[in-house]
C-alpha cells in the first residue's frame, strides 16, 4: 500500500494529483466533473461534509498518512491542490523530507 | 402491522410477521441515525415482508427513549439495551432464534453484545467500525468539516463534545474506545454477514480475514452505503442491498409466532413527564410523540414541535426530545409530530418533495384537530429552518394557533425565485453582515493574509445568494404589491387582529437573516409596529441550534413566548376553533384513537 514512500517526493507530483483526483472523483459524489481543474473549489462541486470524511479515509489509506486534528478542515480538502499540499506536507512529515516537494 | 413499543425506557417500533425467526436492528448514532433512520425503517418493512419480526429501536438517550447521551455508562447501557430488545422480541412475538442487524457504531455494539450474549444464530454488520476509537475519531472529523467543530458541548459533563449537534462525554468516547471486532472471541454467533464501506476503508475491507467472531462468514460490499449515508432529505434507500441482507437471512419458517396481546399504551415515564406514541391520520397516517406533564397539572397550550428538513420528529441534535421533557416540568404538554413522508410517519400517496410541500400543512392541521379533540383546543407551533416555514404556512391556515415561534426561517412564503439552499449551503456560508462585522476585526485580516479563509465558498454563497433576488427586488419596486415583504406584513397583521403572537428568531450569523433584513429592515424594524410581534436576533444560536448554549438561549425564549401567551390567552376570549381555509379541510377527520398501530 505504501510502495511509492521511497520514491522521492518531488517526483511524485503529476502523479500524486492524479491519484488524488481519481479519489476525488470516486469518493466526492460531485457534479459536473468535466470542468474540475485542480484548484476548483470542491465544495462547489458538491462535495459533501460527509463524503469528505470519506475522501479523508480514502486518502489515508492510499498515501499511508494520518491527517492530524489541525487538519481537520475544510480548507484542507477544498480542491485537489489543497490536498496535494496536506499529502505532500504529510509525506514530509513523515520521512522527514519537510520541503523536498 | 407496526406497533409502537416500549421496553425498560427504550422506545421501539415492532413490525409483525408470521415467521418464527425475529430480527433485531439497531441503529447508529447520532448525526448518523438521523441520516438512516428512514432507511433502517425501509429494511424492517422489507424484513417484515419476507415474513420476519423485527424490532427495530431506539438505545437508550438516543432518539424517542428515555435518558441522555450525557447520562453515565452509556455503552454499557446501549449493549444492555440490543440484549433487552432481543428479550424483548423472543417474548413478544414468540420467535425461536434472532438476527441482529448492526449499522455503524449499531454493528460494533451489536457484534460485542451477540458475542457477550451467546447463542446468536446470525449476525449482520453493515459499515461497521473496526473499532471504537476509529468510529469517535471519524465522527471528530465530520463534526469539524462540516463546520459545527467538536467543539465543548457546554454541558457539565467534563469534556463533553457536540459531535454534529450530538453530544459524546469523554466517558463514553474512552469506554467505546475499549471496543475492537478483531479482539472478539472465536464462533460466538453461527453465521455472520459482514457489509463494509466497499469504496472508503481499506481496514474495513481487511477485517474480514482478521475477524473470528462467526463460525462461517459471508462478505458482501455494502454497495449504496455512500448514497445511504447522506442528509436525511438526500439519502436513498439502499433497496439492493436490504434485497441480498433478507435473501442472506433466508426465507421465514413457517411455525407462526405466538403474539402477545399489544401493548395497551406505548408509553414512556420521566420523572416528570409521561410520553405516549400516537397516530394521526393526516395526509398519510403520521407518527407522534405526545409528552405530557406528571407531576403539574398541564397547561391549557398544547406545544407542536414541526419536523426541520427530513430529519425526523426527534429533531437535530435531538432538540425536540429536550426541549418536550423541558417544557413539561414547566407544565406545557408537547407533541412532536412526523409529517408525511418523514421519521416514522407513511409516505404520501401522491408523494412530493418532503420540505416546503403545499401539503403538509394538512398534516400539521390534522395533528390540531387530534389537540383539540384530546383537550387542548389552543396550540403553539413552533419550527426550525423549513420547519418554520411550515409553522408559519399552518398557522395561516388554521384558527387554533395561539403563538407561532418561527426560527432561522429560510422564507415565509415560497416564491418561484426564491433561492432555498441546499442543507450543505445553509450550514456553511453565513449571513453578509457577519463577514462585514468580521472586516473590523485584526484576526480576520490575519487569517486572509495566512490563505485561512475559504473566499471562493464564501464568495460564490454569497454570488448565489444575491444574484437570484436581483430581478425580486426589481419587480418589488415596480409593483409595491408583488413586494414578499408586504405581503408578510399584512399576513402578520391579520394573524395578530386573530390574536396570534409571532416571535421570529434569527441566529445573528444565519443565511435566511439576509432575506428577512432585505425585507423587513435590520432586526425586523418594519414589523415593530404589527402588535403581538417580536423579533429577535441571538448571536448564541447557529442555524442547526446544533450547541447547548445554543439551545439554552432559545428555550429561555420560547419559555418566556409561552408565558406571555398564556398570559394573553387569560386577558382575550378565545375565538371558535375553526379552519380558516376550507381548501385544506378536505382530508379525513383528524383524530384516531391514541396508540393505534401504524399499519
Amino acid at each position: 500500500m505504501h510502495d511509492d514512500m521511497s520514491i522521492p517526493l518531488a517526483r511524485l507530483d503529476t502523479e500524486i494529483l492524479s491519484r488524488i483526483r481519481a479519489l476525488v472523483i470516486r469518493h466526492g459524489r460531485m457534479s459536473d466533473l468535466d470542468r474540475l481543474a485542480d484548484d476548483s473549489d470542491l465544495y462547489e462541486f458538491g462535495l459533501s461534509s460527509l463524503n469528505s470524511v470519506n475522501l479523508m479515509l480514502a486518502l489515508e489509506d492510499a498515501f499511508g498518512v494520518e491527517f492530524p486534528e489541525r487538519m481537520l478542515r475544510r480548507r484542507t480538502f477544498a480542491s485537489i491542490r489543497a490536498i496535494h499540499a496536506a499529502i505532500i506536507e504529510l509525506r514530509g512529515l513523515a520521512t522527514g523530507n519537510i520541503g523536498a516537494a | 402491522m407496526i406497533r409502537a413499543v416500549t421496553f425498560n425506557g427504550c422506545f421501539g417500533w415492532l413490525h409483525e410477521a408470521e415467521g418464527a425467526d425475529g430480527v433485531v436492528i439497531c441503529p447508529p448514532w447520532g448525526y448518523e441515525a438521523l441520516c438512516t433512520h428512514r432507511a433502517l425503517r425501509a429494511l424492517a418493512m422489507r424484513l417484515a415482508a419476507s415474513g420476519h419480526p423485527t424490532l427495530r429501536f431506539d438505545p437508550p438517550g438516543t432518539g424517542d427513549s428515555l435518558g441522555a447521551d450525557t447520562d453515565l455508562d452509556r455503552v454499557g447501557a446501549w449493549l444492555r439495551g440490543i440484549n433487552t430488545a432481543v428479550d424483548e422480541l423472543h417474548h413478544r412475538a414468540g420467535v425461536s432464534r434472532v438476527t441482529i442487524i448492526g449499522l455503524r457504531l449499531g454493528a460494533l455494539l451489536a457484534a460485542q453484545a451477540a458475542s457477550e450474549r451467546g447463542g446468536v444464530e446470525r449476525l449482520v454488520l453493515l459499515a461497521a467500525p473496526v473499532t471504537g476509537a476509529a468510529h469517535v475519531r471519524e465522527l471528530q472529523a465530520f463534526a469539524r468539516l462540516s463546520g459545527e467543530a467538536s467543539e465543548p458541548a457546554g454541558t457539565d459533563a467534563s469534556d463533553a463534545q457536540s459531535l454534529t449537534g450530538f453530544i459524546m462525554t469523554a466517558d463514553t468516547r474512552r469506554a467505546l474506545s475499549g471496543l475492537d471486532l478483531r479482539r472478539l472471541p472465536a464462533a460466538s454467533v453461527r453465521h455472520l454477514l459482514l457489509m463494509p464501506r466497499g469504496e472508503a476503508s481499506q481496514s474495513e475491507l481487511r477485517l474480514a480475514s482478521e475477524l473470528r467472531l462467526g463460525s462461517d462468514i459471508t462478505t458482501r460490499p455494502l454497495a449504496g452505503y455512500t448514497a445511504l449515508m447522506q442528509d436525511a432529505l438526500t439519502s436513498k434507500v439502499p433497496y439492493e442491498d436490504f434485497r441480498a441482507i433478507a435473501e442472506w437471512i433466508g426465507p421465514a419458517t413457517s411455525r407462526p409466532p405466538r403474539y402477545l396481546a399489544p401493548q395497551a399504551a406505548a408509553m414512556l415515564a420521566g420523572d416528570d413527564f409521561v410520553e405516549r406514541s400516537i397516530t394521526i391520520m393526516g395526509t398519510a397516517r403520521l407518527s407522534g410523540i405526545f409528552c405530557e406533564p406528571s407531576k403539574s397539572p398541564a397547561q391549557r397550550l398544547l406545544v407542536v414541535l414541526l419536523n426541520t428538513g427530513a430529519n425526523r420528529r426527534i429533531g437535530y441534535g435531538r432538540i425536540w426530545v429536550s426541549f418536550a421533557r423541558h417544557l413539561a416540568r414547566l407544565g406545557y404538554p408537547s407533541l412532536r409530530l412526523d409529517i408525511a413522508g418523514i421519521g416514522d410517519s407513511e409516505d404520501r400517496t401522491e408523494g412530493g418533495c418532503l420540505e416546503h410541500n403545499d401539503a403538509s400543512p394538512r398534516d400539521v392541521r390534522a395533528a390540531l384537530d387530534w389537540a383539540e379533540a384530546s383537550g387542548y383546543p389552543r396550540t403553539a407551533s413552533v419550527g426550525v429552518c423549513s420547519g418554520a416555514h411550515l409553522a408559519f404556512q399552518s398557522v395561516l391556515a388554521d384558527s387554533r394557533p395561539a403563538l407561532q415561534f418561527l426560527v432561522n426561517l429560510d422564507h415565509f412564503h415560497c416564491q418561484e425565485d426564491a433561492v432555498v439552499p441546499a442543507p450543505a449551503q445553509r450550514r456553511n456560508v453565513r449571513s453578509t453582515s457577519a463577514y462585514l462585522d468580521r472586516l473590523g476585526t485584526l484576526s480576520t485580516w490575519c487569517r486572509l493574509i495566512k490563505g485561512e479563509v475559504d473566499i471562493t465558498t464564501v464568495g460564490c454563497g454569497l454570488y448565489h445568494r444575491y444574484s437570484g433576488r436581483v430581478s425580486a427586488r426589481a419587480r418589488a419596486l415596480l409593483s409595491p404589491n408583488s413586494d414578499p415583504g408586504r405581503r408578510v406584513r399584512q399576513d402578520l397583521r391579520r394573524l395578530a387582529e386573530r390574536g396570534v403572537k409571532t416571535v421570529i428568531a434569527y441566529g445573528a450569523e444565519d443565511p435566511g437573516l439576509d432575506e428577512f433584513t432585505r425585507n423587513h429592515g435590520h432586526g425586523g424594524r418594519r414589523l415593530r409596529r404589527i402588535p403581538r410581534t417580536r423579533c429577535a436576533i441571538l448571536p448564541e444560536i447557529d442555524h442547526n441550534i446544533s450547541t447547548e448554549t445554543a439551545r439554552a438561549w432559545l428555550f429561555r425564549l420560547l419559555e418566556q413566548a409561552l408565558d406571555n401567551t398564556l398570559q394573553m390567552m387569560k386577558r382575550a376570549p378565545m375565538r371558535p376553533a375553526i379552519s380558516l381555509d376550507r381548501r385544506v379541510n378536505t382530508h379525513q377527520p383528524g383524530l384516531l384513537a391514541r396508540n393505534t398501530p401504524n399499519a
